[in-house]
């Protein structure tokens, strides 16, 4: 059953100069996205600062309303969603950022800040939404003698987890985590991620997963979306992307993840992509990896490339695999 | 300001002497302010009810350490006294700013767009007076009286509060517990009030408190010029004006009011550069080191 | 490893941190030497203390810290009993060059790229006529890999995208000819293409210019992308040392084992992640014997007790652990 569904999704930021404001050109910080995710579907979006994932995020969040597009949630277009039926999609749909500590109010007691959403959304009083917060603050691992403790107190681990229990507490559909370990120590971060997988399979959640970590993204997803300046460029189940990359970019960023056991280094061929991103304010025309791309042709200058289904769940935009 | 961060300050406060000096001025102040009424030795001197012809002009002496008036009344009594007064402008003029600036800054920062736009629009035309030239323009138009003194100042004091909290609010308010409080699906009054505003109030507090050694040095000034409180309330402002005609013969009655003044306003600006100080990590820093 | 030319040798090295709330002992009983053209890795988590070893290194540790005890030898010189004014003018950005986790650190935002470099050669190596001075900034940025060299030695920092300024900072590290290069987690805030670009970049130029290099980082990955040797700090103590491959494939000390389990792999399949229970000790409140005793499994009595010491478990492989590497003793 697919959950949620995001069709041709664009967002542009306007960049305004002069007294007066004047839109003198766009950021298309996201262009022309489509994907869906399934129920209890762990799906990534792997990329690098300024490819747009973080954006994609916010739309479906309504935190941004996009420029153009669908997102649809369990056969409703959310896009323009208001009032009672805004709140129920809230209810369903929950996030947890990167940083810990600044996602959390500092000036609220931890039980307070898990026991929020359920005020938010249900008839009960402050003292039942408590003894619920301190149940599901127990659930993530933490012992219910934190409840009246505030943010300060916390390690970056404890913090995560009073971020996920917020997140969990109205029993949503979907949970979009935002770089939810990177700001973490690499003995906390397993942790973590142990404790997303076992409540996915609890709770029978699907997450949305965005990261720039591709060792986080293997470990952690059933199927993942590559993106690049604004594109999903390759998507493919986890194990097909990861064992058999066909996009010259997907390649290459994966060569570039570096490998703690020195025995699998030399097994690797290291594909360097010259240069650094460029702006999404003017994308190179044709494909928007063509002037770093190793594996450039005439055509990749001139057309933007298509989505090619190359095998089972697996799509590539790329000119290399079109059918001459 | 959370309780942490108060006992830090006070922390920090009591190892510098000078700091320490501030906090002792004020708060001597402040018990002053509040006790004046049962403390001062000639309540009725003080009130200024009083009319001794054969007590006129008494220089400094133990029954009257401040000397007496052109009225005979026991300066000392009405200097205590005025510290009511002083308390009593100082927490109205700023309670009344806090509570133009504070609404109008919030609402302004938070929403953003065209309204908000206009809210710091007007708040800046408020700021492009000068606050004392202000202060003197409405004080004259509403006529003499302590409650007309706060309310004048006050009006030319929020904009301060509220371009303060429309700063703080607009670093706040894309903070990603903001959003996550929008992903609950609050709605924007609940976030501002419960999310945005308790951590925007720190600095805005810290000011608020500062503040008030200038509103009394205001207040002051206004009635120096004849347009604050009536006569005989024992305003300093006043009292040093009052003074000031028989400077040549009686220096005492303009001159312990004047010290008065100038004490209290020190006190509050010593506090308030180690409350600075104890607000800025990178100070803090320089404050440990003296210690050790 | 290519000489046996000890350029770098700490010995038995704390540093505490005074702070309002109590004592922070950052580093405690640290030694390692350091060879001529050898890239030594210091990895650890939060509070570990490798990024104050890297400022004591070279004295630019913050006013409230203090040096309590230890040695740095340089070149036979212990560059802790040096003058201020001896250690700016020979040492510091001369003989032993830094770089940041941020590139932005290195330089004055109100000068451009060129000034910045062009006041470094004629301060530290003596140039002055305008035309070399030029000639060397350029040929510096070169090096580097940064294209058109002419105008980003006219950019302000705040111009140049992170890595670009990454590669300008090295350009600055590298301009004196340093004998020691120390990277304070150089690609913490690039993207990986750009942190693999880098790491190249690191890996070439140690080569020509036969550099030594101390390489900070929390990253298994990257410490093994760039080293030869890796040391691997917990909370202030030095847990395990030996050569990359030794200390990635074989290692001995509890710590360093369960590390190497809980790091989620880009390139190969893993099954369900292990982790470490608890949590870091408090820095200011650390633990009277190892500090990872709390978390470790097979810690007893003599753990809780005593700071285990370094002991050589096989050639060049040292471990500080009482369980697995007894014999260290104080």
């Amino acid at each position: 059953m697919t959950l949620l569904n995001v069709v041709n999704l664009k967002k542009y930021f306007p960049i305004r100069k002069g007294l007066f404001g004047r839109v003198v050109g766009y950021v298309k910080a996201v262009d022309n996205v489509s994907f869906s995710i399934s129920e209890n579907e762990v799906f990534s979006l792997v990329g690098e600062s300024g490819s747009g994932k973080t954006t994609i995020a916010r739309c479906i969040l309504k935190l941004y309303d996009p420029t153009d597009g669908k997102i649809i949630f369990e056969g409703k277009d959310i896009t323009r969603l208001k009032g009672k039926d805004l709140k129920d999609y809230h209810r369903k749909v929950q996030a947890v950022f990167q940083n810990p500590f600044l996602s959390l109010n500092p000036r609220m007691r931890i039980a307070d800040i898990v026991a929020e959403p359920l005020l938010a959304h249900m008839k009960i009083s402050r003292n039942e939404a408590r003894k619920t917060a301190i149940k599901v603050l127990e659930r993530v691992g933490l012992s219910a003698s934190l409840a009246r403790r505030f943010p300060s107190d916390l390690s970056g681990g404890q913090a995560q987890r009073v971020a996920i229990a917020r997140a969990l507490a109205l029993k949503p559909k979907l949970i979009v985590l935002d770089e939810p370990t990177s700001a973490l120590d690499v003995s906390v971060q397993a942790q973590i991620l142990n404790l997303l997988e076992d409540l996915s399979r609890e709770y029978k959640l699907s997450y949305l997963l965005i990261s720039h970590d591709l060792s986080v993204v293997r470990y952690i997803s059933d199927r993942v979306g590559v993106m690049y300046l604004g594109n999903i460029v390759e998507e493919a189940l986890t194990e097909v992307l990861f064992e058999s990359p066909l996009h010259p970019y997907t390649q290459a960023l994966l060569s570039a993840v570096p490998e703690p056991d020195p025995s699998l280094k030399k097994l690797r061929k290291r594909i360097m992509l010259p240069g650094e991103p460029p702006s999404s304010i003017s994308p190179p025309k044709g494909c928007r990896l063509h002037p770093r791309c190793p594996r450039v042709m005439d055509v990749c200058s001139k057309g933007e490339p298509p989505l090619i289904e190359v095998g089972e769940a697996h799509k590539v935009k790329c000119w290399l695999y079109a059918k001459k | 300001m959370s309780f942490e961060e108060a006992r830090l300050i006070f922390k920090l406060i009591r190892v510098n002497p000078i700091s320490m000096t501030g906090l002792i001025i004020v708060t001597a102040f402040v018990v002053m302010g509040l006790l004046a009424p049962y403390i001062t030795p000639y309540p009725e001197d003080a009130w200024g009810l009083t009319y001794n012809i054969e007590k006129r002009y008494l220089p400094p002496s133990l029954e009257h350490p401040f000397g007496t008036d052109e009225m005979g009344r026991d300066v000392f009594s009405r200097v205590i006294l005025g510290a009511r007064f002083s308390l009593l402008i100082s927490v109205g003029v700023v309670g009344l700013a806090l509570l133009i600036g504070i609404p109008i800054g919030l609402v302004a920062g938070y929403l953003g767009g065209r309204a908000g736009t206009l809210l710091m629009r007007i708040t800046d035309m408020f700021l492009a007076f000068p606050p004392l030239l202000l202060a003197i323009a409405l004080a004259a138009t509403l006529g003499r009286g302590l409650v007309n003194v706060i309310i004048a100042l006050a009006i030319s004091w929020w904009p301060w509060y509220s371009r303060l909290v429309y700063v703080q609010v607009n670093s706040i308010k894309n903070l990603p517990y903001v959003d996550a409080a929008k992903i609950i699906g609050l709605s924007p009054f609940k976030i501002m009030v419960r999310h945005v505003l308790p951590n925007a109030l720190t600095p805005v507090t810290v000011q608020a408190a500062l503040d008030m050694g200038s509103a009394i040095l205001e207040a002051a000034g206004l009635s120096f010029l004849g347009v604050g409180v009536k006569p005989p309330t024992p305003e300093w402002g006043l009292l040093v004006s009052e003074g000031w005609a028989t400077i040549n013969i009686a220096w005492w009655s303009s001159l312990f009011p004047g010290l008065a003044i100038l004490v209290t306003v020190i006190g509050f600006n010593l506090l308030a550069d180690a409350v600075r100080e104890a607000m800025d990590p990178r100070l803090r820093k320089a404050i440990v080191m003296r210690r050790l | 490893m290519t000489s046996g030319n000890v350029i770098l040798n700490i010995k038995d090295l704390n540093v505490n941190y005074f702070t309002l709330e109590g004592v922070v002992k950052a580093v405690r009983g640290l030694s390692f030497t350091l060879r001529k053209g050898e890239s030594l890795c210091i990895v650890g988590e939060s509070g570990s203390g490798k990024s104050t070893v890297g400022l004591t290194i070279i004295r630019a540790l913050p006013s409230n810290a203090v040096i309590t005890s230890g040695e740095v030898v340089f070149n036979d010189v212990d560059l802790l009993s040096l003058s201020e004014e001896e250690m700016s003018n020979k040492i510091r950005g001369k003989e032993i060059s830094m770089i940041f986790q941020d590139p932005a650190a290195t330089f004055n935002p109100l000068f451009t790229i060129g000034q910045t470099l062009s006041d470094v050669v004629r301060h530290h190596l003596g140039i002055k006529e305008k035309d070399k001075v030029r000639e060397h900034v350029q040929s510096m940025l070169r090096t580097v890999g940064l294209p058109d060299p002419e105008r980003v030695a006219r950019s302000y920092p705040h111009e140049l995208s992170g890595g670009m300024l990454q590669r300008a900072a090295i350009a600055v590290a590298l301009s004196t000819n340093p004998k020691v290069l120390i990277a304070d987690e150089p690609t913490t805030m690039l993207d990986v293409t750009l942190q693999a670009q880098i790491l190249d970049l690191l890996r070439k130029l140690k080569e020509e210019f036969n550099l030594s290099m101390i390489f900070i980082t929390h990253n298994l990955g990257v410490a093994a992308e760039v080293c030869d040797k890796i040391l691997v700090m917990y909370a202030g103590v030095p847990f395990e040392e030996g050569s990359c491959e030794e200390v990635l494939l074989r290692p001995i000390h509890p710590y360093t084992k369960k590390l190497l389990e809980c790091v989620p792999r880009a390139h190969r399949r893993v099954g369900r992640l292990r982790y470490i229970p608890g949590m870091l000790p408090d820095p200011k409140n650390l633990p009277r014997g190892c500090p990872f005793a709390p978390r470790c499994e097979r810690a007893t009595e003599p753990c809780n007790e005593r700071l285990p010491k370094m002991v050589e478990v096989r050639s060049g492989h040292r471990v500080a652990c009482h369980i697995l590497a007894p014999g260290g003793e104080h």
